[in-house]
């Protein structure tokens, strides 16, 4: 095959086809081809080829997984990996995916961060010699002095927002180590975690705009003062959205989505699942591990092992299961995380 | 409504809760904006074909097909932050025959009249 990466997208909807088009042709040396009918599609088998193939989960004449099962019945085909994108893909769908030899399933409207993301984590599978430098990685856009620039306005930004933040100062370098390290074990692209860690870090800078007195309040807060609180999640994506960067773009989305609940009672826009993007949902994971690993104005540090228990209790209806999963398999990182950036006097240094 | 409606020009109004604010922000910084511009005229391409297709549902008692035909909608009004129409598209869901569906498909089409920029956005 001549081109780098050929991703064959299966779905009977045209904008979701002319969509999930555009954003795979911005990775470079990508081609697409684009089929809304699955029967013309299985009538060709003979002559078709791809490295990845997209499919809708429902068609009007054969769905997705039945269709999978199909491509796969193809001995040339039969490695070549598979995503599936379906309206809110439910636990028995997972399996029946599963079941059928596809690697991912992925919520629609789809996320265009998470869906390169998952093309790109697929492209490495088929392609394991493929070093870090691979093509498809992510278009490199910007010269290495231009993000070596957007990593000092990061930093100046998260050294601002720290400032306001009663957060021990090392809570947003923490939380941003662990959501790297979650997305790692998620088997995220190296170049996302990247910019997870880089954007992580500012996932509170909404609070800049709080009130003095909201921010170093002790006790319990009222019902108006939560609200109030809250609405930090709301500012921090109205400071950092429109950005042309990427990831800016990833840490606005962040800021917003950070504080969701899986079970959909989060706030600010109650999303539920993967309604919540994978950006938020890691952050869920990582914000809440530190802070109950950290000493507060109202408590003193858990040990690691009590934080792991509750991230593993609260696993589907606060967390997204395969978040805390991915995270949980990774203690020892973790751990060690948390003995090289102790915050003063925390009693972390013995908690693992 | 038609692909025509779809310019350029700076909108003369524009209603907050046609745009999902946060996907559209997300479209428009990864595809830009004319390619938003372009999907948008297709799915506006398809939304006369939808409507009729619904109507054709409605006419015969067709039920599975009329909500074959809403699935396709919401489907495109979600992936493309069209907030308004989606809402409108569930709630057409729960009684899927109902003879003034087609028409309030298009009311609320004819809503869309421009990918609003950045600043319209935030």
């Amino acid at each position: 095959m001549s081109a780098k990466l050929s991703v064959l997208i299966v779905d009977d909807n045209r904008t979701n086809l002319a969509l999930m088009d555009m954003l795979l042709r911005k990775l470079p040396g990508c081609v697409t081809q684009l089929q809304t009918d699955a029967h013309a599609l299985l009538a060709g088998i003979d002559r078709l080829d791809y490295d990845i193939a997209v499919l809708a989960c429902r068609l009007p004449q054969i769905d997705g997984i039945t269709l999978a099962s199909r491509l796969r019945d193809e001995p040339r085909l039969r490695h070549k990996p598979i995503l599936l994108t379906a309206d809110e893909p439910n636990q028995g769908m997972r399996g029946s995916a599963a079941d059928a030899g596809i690697a991912e399933v992925l919520g629609k409207p789809i996320n265009p961060v998470e869906f390169r993301a998952r093309i790109q984590g697929l492209a490495h599978q088929r392609s394991p010699q493929a070093d870090s430098a691979s093509p498809w990685d992510e278009p490199a856009g910007a010269p290495p002095e231009v993000t070596a620039r957007e990593e000092e306005y990061l930093n100046a930004l998260v050294r601002v927002a720290g400032y306001r933040e009663q957060e021990s100062p090392l809570h947003s370098q923490r939380m941003a180590r662990y959501c790297a390290i979650l997305a790692h074990n998620l088997g995220l692209p190296e170049e996302f975690c990247r910019d997870l860690r880089h954007a992580a870090p500012l996932h509170d800078i909404g609070k800049a705009r709080l009130p003095d007195a909201l921010l170093r309040k002790s006790g319990f807060l009222s019902p108006e003062e939560r609200r109030e609180m809250e609405e930090h999640t709301r500012i921090g994506h109205g400071m950092l959205q429109g950005a042309r960067s990427r990831v800016f773009r990833m840490a606005a989305e962040i800021a917003l989505t950070h504080h969701e609940r899986w079970d959909g009672s989060g706030y600010p826009q109650r999303l539920k699942g993967e309604k919540i993007p994978l950006t938020g949902r890691i952050a869920a994971v990582a914000d809440v591990f530190d802070a109950l690993t950290s000493i507060k104005s109202y408590k003193t540090s858990w040990s690691i092992a009590n934080a792991f228990t509750y991230l593993h209790d609260n696993a589907g209806e606060q967390f997204d299961p395969a978040c805390v999963a991915a995270f949980e398999s990774a203690r020892e990182e973790i751990a060690e995380v948390m003995r090289a950036m102790p915050d003063p006097d925390d009693g972390t240094a013995d908690a693992a | 409504m038609t692909a025509a409606a779809l310019t350029d020009a700076d909108p003369p109004s524009a209603r907050p809760d046609v745009w999902d604010e946060q996907r559209l922000a997300s479209l428009l910084a990864d595809v830009g904006e004319a390619g938003l511009r372009d999907i948008l005229r297709l799915f506006m391409a398809d939304v006369p074909f939808l409507q009729s297709r619904l109507a054709a549902a409605i006419a015969t008692g067709n039920e599975h097909e009329a909500r074959s035909v809403l699935g396709l909608a919401l489907d495109s009004a979600e992936a493309l932050g069209l907030a308004a129409l989606a809402a409108a598209v569930r709630t057409l869901r729960n009684d899927p025959l109902a003879t003034g569906n087609p028409d309030i498909l298009a009311q609320e089409a004819a809503r869309i009249r421009f990918v609003p920029s950045l600043k319209h956005a935030s």
